[in-house]
């Protein structure tokens, strides 16, 4: 955080353990030639070609972004950025890297590891259940969901969006609440694959056992210890 | 039957109930025709006979031709018209038979009958009957005039002193007959 | 209300009155009272189609308006007129008009006509002029200086129409975090909130200022509309207590109607420390207005003027904020939170911050341009601050010092329409006050005697014969309709920003963008200049 608020052009890319983060601007086959990706072996893979929406492409803002062990890939805009972005800086956090997608990797950290919530938990305060299914729930998961929504209102993620957050021992894939953005997820034996487009996921495995879309602002999470490997193509 | 209550404390002695009545029942259908030209409402010439302003002024009121008025008590104000009632004293009262019961149930007036002789006038409960000086039926008896009272405005499907009325003081509604009775002025 | 206690008895005769002989205009100037015959407005009467109904006649309650019987003919004494333009509004035939009396003094930028006649009143009575509603000068209204962001093409804008737009939003403090073993159970709740489903709440009216009618007439909108209604410091009238969970019940420095059973039946309790209209002075009711349902509700005697002590007497610190918060959290039993309510002055980042940090769950800006029902006319128009500044500041300095969450932000004072209202949230308040507008929905026409207690549309008087004219129906039904129609603008502007929930706009600055402002005023909002 030192660095890239206060040294000029000097960014802190990947700084987690046993990941690696890599970024440039080209095309993806140059890029992966660029850092010799065939020279490297894991057990899950983000990757992200990006038509850059809003500003002109740079390689500090390619996805994904990381901090400590979360890396982020992301399809949309986040509308409710100006807020986040404020919330975010009341914990301490500076954001300094131009693009929106950012603010999720600091909410993830604020919301799991600081406030020790589960994936599940900071899925819905990023995707929260309309107050029109919450009035239909039960008391205490009303309860639950109000308390959510009501301390977390300023960290809800609005706009189109559908990110994959990759980690240590496993993959979510998320969507806005009302599915502004495509996602798929996809599994082959043990592998899981999520995408935006089913086609670029035929792409790498043409065959697969099941394809879905999963509903808007319901997290699908892949752990590792439960389905070994998690592949993704954003 | 549908007819036209009075709403308590609603009415705001705003008198443009006794404007929409007279409106309706002109031949201009326009308030300024119908007071201007054809000369309804307060007959401000008339009042030129009396050289005490005081007797003018209660001269004024008496010959209004709206068939609601608005009536005062203290600050509480509140617009009376006919309640064509199921058994109408009035009608029982009137010698000449000029008051009839029609077939919707309203309670009206054969102009040629009445010879204004205003028992009408001392039957109704709801003082709500006046004289019609537009009209009169016995010539030598200038002051006399013909009954007077709400038709319900035959040409309308709301009575125009319930649509004109700003606080909604009037109601035109069904309610049951025996509540007539409570309905009386105390 | 049936109640017809302490009113003038009113007789049709006393709407005709004796001619005047001497003509017309023609008044005897006592003690040189020479401004006072000297109108500033005039009733145009188009004789023509003039039919002598005399609605206007029985409706101006300003004394300006009477009829000649002899000559019959309608008069004005226009030195009377206060331009309510209840006659215009009433008048079958529309032949009246109300227009500026002549030339007016001659042309001084500097000694305007309100200056002139504020100068020969106040040596007519020798004593500090009232007025009523907000301020009415030419000060910059920054909100008109705001502009609002929409998505194109990248993000796509929302459908309120056709997809879901929630404004739900809670008041009061919230928890540092989620704590899984407290959501279970709902009775433990340690931070009350109270739940609007809109984020309009009406502002503080007391019933005394406004008339019982419109009182009822908010509790009723509020009610149907899931927000609330604000008691102000005039107590709540027995008959509203069915209301009394959409109510936020003041505790001011009169503490009129103040009781346990006042304060535990509430949404919320909130302490008034300052008003935008009149900052650093307490509440005015003059006693015209405090009749006998008034009295019994505010617990002063009948026709007393009911001046609370400018400060709250037992806040004279901070610690002493601290004290009042707890001693009403303790009885409220710890179930409503606590809001504090500031008029928006010089320092209001540093008193927000305090009073948050003494225990308040909400903060109140009210701006400069709030309204009153009595105030000195020269402290309404030259004390207090623009309440966009005091939203932008406040929130800044609550963030800076990572207590935003620990309380509500409300803003009030002139907030006009939904666009107003966006403005104040993407600035950072979490709902808004609205007061002139709902008096504007039930017919005000900011005609500025409401201190006189002869308001002509009835709202701003319990004269028992001027209380119809605006009946509690049909001020529910217009002031719903309002809520109704800013709820709806809301809802389209948050879909065309690409939001869907009200949350994601609450400090969304990145949403507004300044124009024609100088780079000082726009970092005082925290916004950007249009462009950039």
């Amino acid at each position: 955080m030192h660095i890239n608020v206060n040294i000029p052009h000097a960014f802190v890319i990947s700084s987690g353990k046993n990941m690696g983060v890599f970024k440039g601007v080209g095309f993806p086959e140059d890029i992966a030639d660029f850092f010799k990706l065939q020279e490297y072996e894991g057990y899950l893979w983000t990757a992200h070609n990006r038509f850059p929406t809003n500003t002109p492409g740079w390689w500090g803002g390619a996805h994904p972004f990381s901090l400590l062990d979360w890396s982020i890939v992301h399809n949309g805009e986040i509308s409710s950025y100006g807020t986040n972005r404020r919330y975010l800086e009341m914990f301490g956090y500076t954001c300094t890297l131009q693009t929106d997608t950012e603010v999720v990797t600091y909410l993830i950290d604020l919301l799991v590891r600081r406030h020790d919530l589960s994936f599940e938990q900071a899925a819905t305060i990023f995707a929260p259940p309309f107050w029109k299914d919450i009035d239909l729930m039960t008391p205490e998961e009303q309860n639950r969901y109000t308390q959510l929504r009501m301390i977390y209102g300023s960290a809800a993620l609005n706009g189109p969006f559908a990110f994959l957050v990759g980690y240590a021992d496993g993959l979510i894939g998320l969507n806005d609440r009302v599915k502004l953005r495509p996602l798929i997820v996809a599994t082959k034996g043990q592998t899981t694959y999520m995408a935006s487009e089913e086609a670029s996921v035929r792409e790498i495995c043409p065959e697969l056992d099941r394809v879905w879309a999963p509903r808007a602002g319901r997290p699908v999470i892949a752990r590792l210890n439960e389905k070994p490997v998690a592949m993704c193509v954003e | 039957m549908k007819v036209v209550y009075p709403v308590p404390n609603r009415c705001i002695n705003c008198h443009l109930c006794e404007v929409a009545c007279i409106t309706e029942h002109s031949k201009s259908k326009n308030p300024i025709g119908a007071y201007s030209i054809e000369g309804l409402c307060f007959n401000w010439e008339w009042t030129k006979k009396y050289a005490d302003p005081a007797e003018a002024k209660a001269a004024a009121r008496s010959v209004s031709s709206a068939r609601c008025k608005v009536s005062i008590d203290n600050a509480n104000f509140a617009s009376s018209m006919c309640r064509h009632c199921e058994i109408p004293d009035c009608m029982l009262a009137c010698k000449n038979g000029a008051l009839y019961k029609d077939s919707s149930g309203r309670t009206l007036v054969d102009e040629e009958k009445c010879v204004g002789c205003w028992m009408c006038v001392m039957a109704c409960r709801f003082g709500v009957i006046t004289r019609n000086v537009e009209r009169q039926n016995v010539p030598d008896v200038p002051s006399n005039g013909i009954n007077h009272h709400c038709d319900l405005c035959p040409n309308r499907s709301t009575p125009a002193c319930v649509a004109v009325c700003p606080t909604q003081a009037l109601v035109y509604e069904d309610r049951l007959r025996e509540h007539d009775e409570m309905e009386t002025p105390k | 209300m049936q109640e017809t206690i302490n009113t003038t008895v009113l007789s049709e005769r006393d709407y005709f009155e004796e001619p005047d002989r001497q003509g017309l205009g023609i008044r005897s100037l006592k003690k040189g009272q020479y401004f006072f015959s000297l109108p500033q407005y005039c009733v145009e009467r188009n004789d023509a189609n003039c039919i002598r109904c005399l609605v206007c006649v029985r409706q101006c309650t300003w004394d300006s308006t009477y009829y000649d019987p002899d000559r019959n003919v309608v008069y004005n004494r226009h030195e009377n007129c206060v331009n309510c333009r209840r006659c215009e509004a009433m008048c079958p035939t529309q032949c009246i008009q109300i227009k500026k009396w002549g030339s007016g003094f001659r042309e001084n930028y500097h000694w305007n006509p309100k200056q002139m006649i504020s100068v020969s009143k106040q040596a007519d009575t020798g004593g500090v002029l009232l007025t009523g509603c907000g301020n009415d000068l030419h000060y910059e209204t920054y909100f008109d200086r705001m502009v609002i962001d929409a998505s194109q093409v990248t993000n796509p804008s929302i459908d309120p129409l056709r997809e879901p737009m929630e404004l739900r939003t809670f008041i009061g403090r919230k928890p540092e975090k989620f704590d899984p073993e407290k959501a279970s159970s709902i009775s433990t709740q340690d931070c009350p909130n109270y739940v609007c489903e809109i984020p309009l709440i009406f502002a503080p009216m007391s019933f005394g200022s406004i008339s019982y009618n419109f009182q009822e007439g908010l509790a009723r909108a509020a009610s149907e509309m899931g927000t609330y209604f604000n008691t102000g410091e005039g107590g709540l009238h027995p008959n509203f207590h069915q209301y009394s969970k959409r109510a936020i019940v003041q505790v001011a420095s009169g503490r009129f109607g103040v009781s346990s059973s006042y304060l535990k039946n509430s949404a919320a309790v909130e302490i008034k420390c300052g008003q935008g209209a009149k900052p650093g002075i307490g509440g005015h009711l003059p006693g015209e207005k405090v009749t006998g349902e008034i009295s019994r509700t505010r617990m002063i005697p009948e026709g007393s003027d009911a001046i609370s002590p400018a400060p709250q007497h037992d806040i004279y610190s901070i610690e002493d904020l601290r004290l009042l918060i707890y001693a009403l959290k303790e009885a409220t039993e710890y179930t409503v939170p606590i809001s504090v309510k500031i008029a928006a002055v010089h320092n209001v980042a540093a008193i927000a911050s305090g009073i948050i940090r003494a225990g308040a769950d909400i903060v109140v800006l009210d701006g400069f341009r709030g309204g009153t029902g009595a105030a000195p006319t020269v402290i309404r128009d030259h004390v207090g601050i623009p309440v966009e500044v005091a939203i932008a500041q406040v929130d800044q300095r609550l963030r800076e010092e990572g207590i935003r969450h620990q309380g509500s932000i409300i803003a009030a004072g002139g907030i006009r329409s939904s666009a107003d209202v966006v403005k104040a949230i993407a600035l950072g308040a979490d709902a808004c006050y609205v007061g002139t507008a709902a008096l504007i929905a039930v017919g005000c026409t900011l005609c500025q005697q409401c201190h006189r207690g002869k308001c002509a549309w009835g709202i701003t008087t319990n004269r028992a014969d001027l209380l119809p004219r605006l009946p509690s129906d049909v001020a529910a039904e217009r002031l719903k309709n309002l809520l109704c129609a800013w709820s709806h603008e809301i809802k389209e502007m948050l879909g065309l920003m690409g939001l869907n929930s009200i949350e994601s706009l609450r400090g969304n600055r990145l949403k507004l963008r300044g124009v024609g402002m100088n780079s000082e005023e726009l970092n005082v909002l925290g916004i950007k200049q249009a462009g950039v």
